[in-house]
């Protein structure tokens, strides 16, 4: 069996911008006004292990996530799942092997549903026996730390973190080989965020899962994950290993998002790699790289063309004309 | 829902003047209960029970009625919200708003102005264009007309910090400024209200779930748990010396470098506050837990200079 479960290879999706209301037939890209969401994004993903994927809100991680589950059509590229190529057609049968849990543990369960019947459902669409499944339901509980006397709750009647373990339960009962992760703790406390990320961890260990974990938060994606992609602006700029990354970012925003994380030392007020300005609007990227209006050693060169990706040590892939360098930078690393 | 809610029990804490306090706690320790009770904008369905008492430069602000905490708020005391976009007024620009916070401000520090109201429009103008320049707008003229939806989240917490600092209060609650902004923002919008308060003279209380936001600008920090404060010390010697099993259990659980596989986590949840807790709140999920914990609420002690703790191994 080879180690790779995934293989997505440059995906694009395109939305018509807001206030289009009609677009021709000869299709969006005639418009002039489209959101340039995922624009050209490839990477590959181990069977057990991890890939976080990191960038702050508008950067396309969340459509990037759909893309790959083809809750969305992509616009163009193509995802490659367990050595075959997924389409629209043909997802009935892959479903049960990725699984997703999302954000809000508020919004993605139906109020209505009892929990066991949460973890359920998923059994039914993929036509499990009933006693059968029942059994399941009962050890997926277990697993998830909610314990059984949780199976009649409905989700108002838990608190965030057990609901959060409700959707990791639901995500997890078909034994699935990909579980996407959209930023899984983002709307918890500090203490309930250690449970679940011990909880994912543990699974892990457990189930030799995979996890695409997609978060804002570069301590948290630095903790779970084996290898890390930072997306700007719909694109990935740079990925290595979670450690090589951190510890030694080549690529400019790279370099500004991780010095911007605050720690718990008072850090100067003059950072080496404060970022100027605001993220540009997705619907007119600008021309060249995407990074360039904002990055303080951009030359002509980034204003024309587009920097691809390239392999700048080991399984360090930098899409860069001038990529920092930490000897003669003060990077302040991530995490006190 | 029915019943009462227990939001704060017993908060003991003062500001010095140019002082920045860091308020954090989870999600219901009752920090913005504080911050709210503070500008006297708690819902009316809410008591404050007696005996309690907030001063602000020795006047109790509890005891005010509504005229006079009006005139407190702005030019005293004002208030940043987490969410811009519910504390802007969706249907008036950006200058329409913040000329009236500068109008307010020239008004109560010269009353006489109220009646040449023409006139001074257009200094109002002229100082709601030069705020905007000090909190970074590259084009102030242009961001006045503007609405709030047209700007982005970052931009939209600078005007609501210029808002706040236009009317010159010695108190500046900030309740959450930076948790719906992304890190780089936050990084912006962080130097800059240090910078800005710094140059005021003003104290803030600056309330977050984040440990390593509040450790960016606040001289000191309070933390809150269950609607009391369980630790209280200046920065950095409660981060790097806690004290309360709470504020030790917080910090040892944030992922970081070398955390290994496993966080540290604490058990349980905390209490639901719907009855009134005996005891030390925290006594359910504390490894040090003793019989005495559960019998009476610990009162702060300073253990060393300026290093206050509420816990009995103390």
């Amino acid at each position: 069996m080879c180690t790779e479960l995934l293989r997505v290879e440059e995906l694009k999706k395109y939305f018509p911008a807001k206030g289009v209301l009609f677009y021709n037939e000869r299709g969006l890209r005639e418009t002039g006004n489209i959101v340039h969401a995922v624009d050209g994004v490839s990477f590959s993903l181990d069977r057990n292990s991890t890939l976080g994927v990191v960038g702050e809100s508008g950067c396309g991680k969340t459509t990037l996530a759909r893309a790959v589950l083809m809750l969305t059509k992509p616009t163009s590229g193509s995802v490659f799942f367990d050595g075959q190529q997924l389409s629209h057609g043909n997802m009935k049968q892959v479903r049960r092997d990725m699984q997703i849990v999302f954000q809000d543990p508020f919004s993605s369960l139906d109020p209505r549903m009892r929990a066991r019947d949460i973890v359920a459902e998923p059994l039914t669409v993929i036509s499990e026996q009933a006693g059968e499944a029942k059994k399941r339901v009962e050890a997926i509980f277990e697993q998830v730390g909610l314990g059984v006397e949780h199976l009649n709750n409905y989700p108002n009647e838990l608190s965030g973190g057990q609901r959060q373990r409700l959707a990791v339960g639901r995500a997890i009962v078909t034994r699935p080989k990909l579980v996407v992760l959209d930023e899984p703790t983002s709307a918890l406390d500090a203490s309930t965020q250690a449970q679940i990320l011990n909880l994912l961890a543990d699974l892990q260990d457990q189930h030799h899962m995979s996890y695409l974990f997609i978060s804002h938060n570069v301590n948290v994606v630095r903790h779970m994950s084996n290898k890390i992609a930072v997306m700007y602006m719909g694109k990935i700029v740079e990925t290595a290993s979670a450690e090589e990354l951190i510890t030694r970012p080549r690529h400019p925003y790279t370099c500004a998002l991780i010095s911007s994380v605050p720690t718990l030392t008072k850090q100067d007020s003059e950072r080496p790699f404060a970022i100027k300005g605001e993220t540009p609007s997705a619907i007119n990227p600008p021309p060249g790289c995407r990074y360039n209006p904002r990055c303080p050693y951009a030359t002509d060169a980034c204003k024309e063309s587009e920097p691809k990706l390239e392999e700048m040590g080991t399984g360090h892939y930098v899409a860069c004309y001038h990529p920092t360098n930490l000897s003669d930078q003060k990077v302040r690393l991530a995490a006190a | 829902m029915r019943g009462r809610f227990h939001a704060l029990n017993g908060v003991r804490l003062d500001i010095a003047e140019g002082e920045v306090l860091g308020i954090v706690g989870e999600s219901g320790c009752g920090k913005s209960s504080l911050a709210l009770a503070t500008i006297g904008l708690l819902p009316t369905s809410s008591r404050i029970i007696g005996g309690s008492e907030i001063l602000f430069n020795g006047k109790n602000l509890l005891s005010m009625n509504d005229a006079e905490m009006e005139r407190v708020r702005g030019t005293g005391i004002s208030m940043i919200f987490q969410e811009p976009l519910t504390s802007l007024n969706p249907i008036f620009t950006i200058g329409d708003q913040l000329s009236e916070a500068v109008k307010i401000a020239a008004i109560r520090r010269h009353p006489e102005l109220g009646a040449s109201r023409r006139s001074s429009k257009e200094e109002f103008k002229k100082e709601a264009v030069s705020w905007l320049r000090k909190v970074g707008f590259p084009d102030p003229e242009h961001a006045l007309e503007r609405y709030p939806h047209e700007l982005s989240g970052g931009m939209r917490q600078r005007v609501m910090i210029s808002m706040a600092l236009a009317e010159s209060p010695k108190l500046m609650l900030a309740d959450e400024p930076t948790s719906f902004l992304d890190v780089t923002t936050q990084a912006q919008i962080l130097q800059l209200t240090s910078s800005l308060v710094r140059d005021a003279g003003a104290s803030v209380m600056m309330i977050s779930h984040d440990l390593a936001v509040v450790a960016q600008i606040s001289d000191r920090v309070v933390v809150m748990y269950a609607g009391i404060v369980v630790e209280d010390a200046p920065i950095p010697e409660i981060y790097e010396k806690p004290l309360h099993p709470y504020t030790q259990a917080l910090l040892s659980c944030l992922p970081k470098e070398g955390a290994g596989r496993r966080l540290e986590m604490i058990p349980g949840a905390p209490p639901s506050l719907r009855e009134a807790t005996r005891g030390c709140p925290y006594q359910p999920r504390c490894a040090y837990a003793k019989e005495i914990c559960k019998g009476e609420t610990p009162q702060l002690k300073e253990v060393s200079p300026g290093h206050h703790v509420a816990c009995v191994l103390y």
